[in-house]
């Protein structure tokens, strides 16, 4: 899957299940200060990269350098895939 | 909410950056802790100034519920533990002066000594409160665990010699004069340097051994509780926790957390001991020693979190805080009081306590739905009052300190579900239990079944750890480590349950509501909504502490019965 697919997901995802009225989502827009509403966020988003790209998400990789914007999560998403087609 | 993942790595030319001189930002700390101190010590008194409830007086405020019988504010905030002064007001002036201290010290202080200078300004004031023994006993239990999950070699061994030169002060403080208990500790120290080098080192060596060993020390607590009360049962003998020992426990979640971070390698593997010992000692911990326990959380938070920001922008958000904790601690007992008397005089009976209620439900008197409705939701605000004044202060002072820390207390009556009170009250504890058991169990169990998934995670977090490693350790740490101690809290496990369904639904509910642009208290026609469902959270969350704040004699149907009272059903 290309980055910029993930990525379109990814901010469908967030527009339709952490709505955001008035603001702007990009893919650098801070999703930890800007955009998640709770914790629950985390674990909502975690069960949504499980099922959309069947990546399994591992608790270390829970951290704010993956969920900072939806650009580090692409990234993070691509790097998985590439990581299950290569095994 | 960076916070909630424990923030992004912060490297030293932006900490560089963060930390430029603002003078008024020093002087407004300081006038701040002048308010503290002329409303909670006897400073007043000694300057010859007129006395808080004096000049309240003079001024036409008569007011009821916010003086002490000494004519300052009465107040939540303590020291506790300590049998140093002679009542907590000297205490309190400590505590104040330490963190003007301490903050003086980290302000002006060049960044690569700072978290080493809040580190020694710590000691000095826990020094000055807990004396000798509580530092020694402090140092020598995080000295062993630094060893242990940090293993030393070659000069750096010298390191070893503190587990046994401070147990030595730590236990043995009565002896602490002359050079013999010198001589005595410093033998202490090189009987540890070679037991560590030759006993506990190839332990170490050993991967699935030194996990094991990792994880009693980190389970040390907990450990001792167990093994304590089993041997209370068995010999009707008490253990009595030392000062230092005791005041260690009380890190023991943060350790947790430090631990989650070691096994997740987010601690560098060469980190020094007093990198290590800056994560747990700081002055934004000491008052209350034993409220808030998790502010500060691991490795990660503490770190990730110290001058991520303009430093003057902290203490601006510090000072904030502390303008909520002082409302909090002079008005709480008095908004309290009133409300009770507003609504007893009113014709509906409102107990000051849920205790005194369950009494009288359990001796026969029946409760009307509002008296248990308003009877916890009224104690649910004195508690958060009082706590929140406390709270807000600690974590004020970290702020002050330069962390960048969240709030333990987010607004939490904005909360229109449990999920999202579970964050916004008492937020570090409820990073620890999500730590600590939601994210192991959630990443690991009934991958394929979402709700199942959910459930179970939330249940082993919010019941299960929360009641066994948050709950029964503490409660043996208050009332001393005896079956009894543990017996009675495990007994309080409905409210836990209760909590752990709530917060379940919750999630259920989010899930699968219906997606809409609307986020929570936009002023709209459905604000109204809002209202409700933040009425029916807190209401829910206030009630199900009958099962927590109840009498010995109440049996958990009594209690039961009383809950259900509340809900309009009679039995």
């Amino acid at each position: 899957m290309e980055s910029a697919e993930i990525k379109l997901h990814l901010k469908v995802f967030f527009e339709e299940e952490f709505p955001n009225p008035g603001n702007t989502l990009t893919d650098d827009t801070n999703l930890l200060n800007d955009w998640f509403v709770d914790s629950f966020g985390i674990v909502n988003t975690t069960l949504f990269l499980e099922k959309k790209f069947g990546i399994e998400v591992c608790r270390a990789d829970i951290n704010a350098n993956t969920f900072r914007s939806i650009e580090s999560l692409s990234q993070y998403v691509a790097h998985q895939l590439k990581s299950i087609n290569g095994s | 909410m960076t916070s909630i993942l424990s923030g992004a790595i912060i490297n030293q030319e932006e900490q560089e950056i963060n930390n430029r001189h603002n003078p008024l930002m020093v002087f407004a700390v300081l006038v701040f802790l002048a308010v503290y101190i002329y409303l909670f010590t006897y400073a007043s008194k000694s300057l010859d100034l007129p006395m808080p409830q004096d000049l309240s007086e003079s001024l036409g405020l008569h007011v009821d519920h916010v003086f002490d019988s000494d004519r300052n504010v009465d107040s939540s905030l303590y020291v506790p533990f300590t049998n140093i002064f002679i009542n907590n007001d000297d205490e309190r002036l400590v505590l104040f002066l330490g963190a003007a201290f301490a903050f003086l010290l980290v302000y002006f202080i060049p960044l690569e000594h700072k978290q080493r200078a809040l580190v020694f300004s710590s000691l000095i004031i826990i020094g000055i409160l807990y004396g000798d023994e509580g530092v020694a006993g402090l140092l020598c239990a995080h000295s062993l665990v630094y060893l242990i999950l940090h293993p030393v070699t070659g000069f750096r061994l010298s390191i070893a010699f503190l587990p046994g030169f401070f147990a030595f002060w730590g236990f043995y403080s009565y002896f602490s004069s002359g050079p013999v208990p010198l001589l005595q500790s410093v033998l202490a120290g090189s009987i540890s340097i070679l037991i560590y080098r030759y006993s506990i080192l190839p332990i170490l060596a050993f991967p699935n051994a030194a996990k094991i060993l990792r994880v009693m020390i980190v389970q040390s607590a907990l450990i001792t509780i167990l093994v304590g009360a089993l041997l209370e049962g068995w010999l009707t003998e008490t253990w009595k926790l030392a000062l230092g020992v005791l005041l260690f426990f009380w890190h023991w979640e943060r350790l947790f957390m430090y631990h989650i971070d070691y096994q997740d390698g987010k601690i560098p593997k060469n980190i020094s001991f007093m990198t290590y010992l800056s994560v747990f000692l700081t002055p934004g911990q000491i008052g209350n020693w034993n409220w808030g326990v998790t502010i500060g959380q691991g490795y990660a938070y503490t770190v990730n979190n110290f001058l991520c920001e303009d430093k003057n922008k902290l203490i601006l958000g510090g000072l904030k805080l502390w303008l909520v904790s002082l409302s909090y601690l002079v008005l709480g007992d008095w908004i309290h009081a009133n409300l009770l008397t507003f609504f007893n005089d009113h014709g509906i009976l409102v107990y000051r306590r849920i205790e005194h209620m369950s009494s009288d439900f359990v001796s026969g008197s029946s409760m009307g739905s509002a008296t248990v409705l308003l009877t916890t939701l009224i104690a649910l605000m004195k508690w958060t009052f009082s706590w929140g004044g406390v709270m807000h202060f600690k974590v004020g002072l970290w702020r002050v300190c330069g962390y960048r820390i969240d709030p333990y207390f987010n607004y939490p009556w904005l909360s229109t579900n449990l999920v999202s009170l579970w964050s916004r009250f008492t937020f570090h504890y409820r990073e620890f239990l999500v730590r600590a058991f939601y994210y192991p169990v959630f990443f690991k169990f009934f991958k394929n079944h979402t709700h199942l998934r959910i459930f179970t995670a939330t249940m082993a977090a919010a019941c299960f750890g929360n009641l066994i490693w948050g709950h029964m350790t503490e409660a043996a740490f208050y009332n001393g480590v005896e079956r009894n101690s543990l017996l009675i809290s495990l007994k309080e496990w409905p409210y836990f349950v209760l909590l752990g369904l709530g917060i379940t639904a919750s999630e259920f509910w989010l899930l699968h509501k219906k997606k809409t642009s609307r986020r929570p208290w936009t002023p709209d026609k459905y604000i109204g909504w809002d209202i409700l469902s933040a009425y029916v959270t807190l209401q829910y969350f206030a009630m199900i502490h009958i099962f927590v704040y109840t009498v010995p004699q109440a049996t958990l149907w009594d209690n039961c019965r009383l809950f259900l009272a509340g809900l309009g059903i009679q039995f």
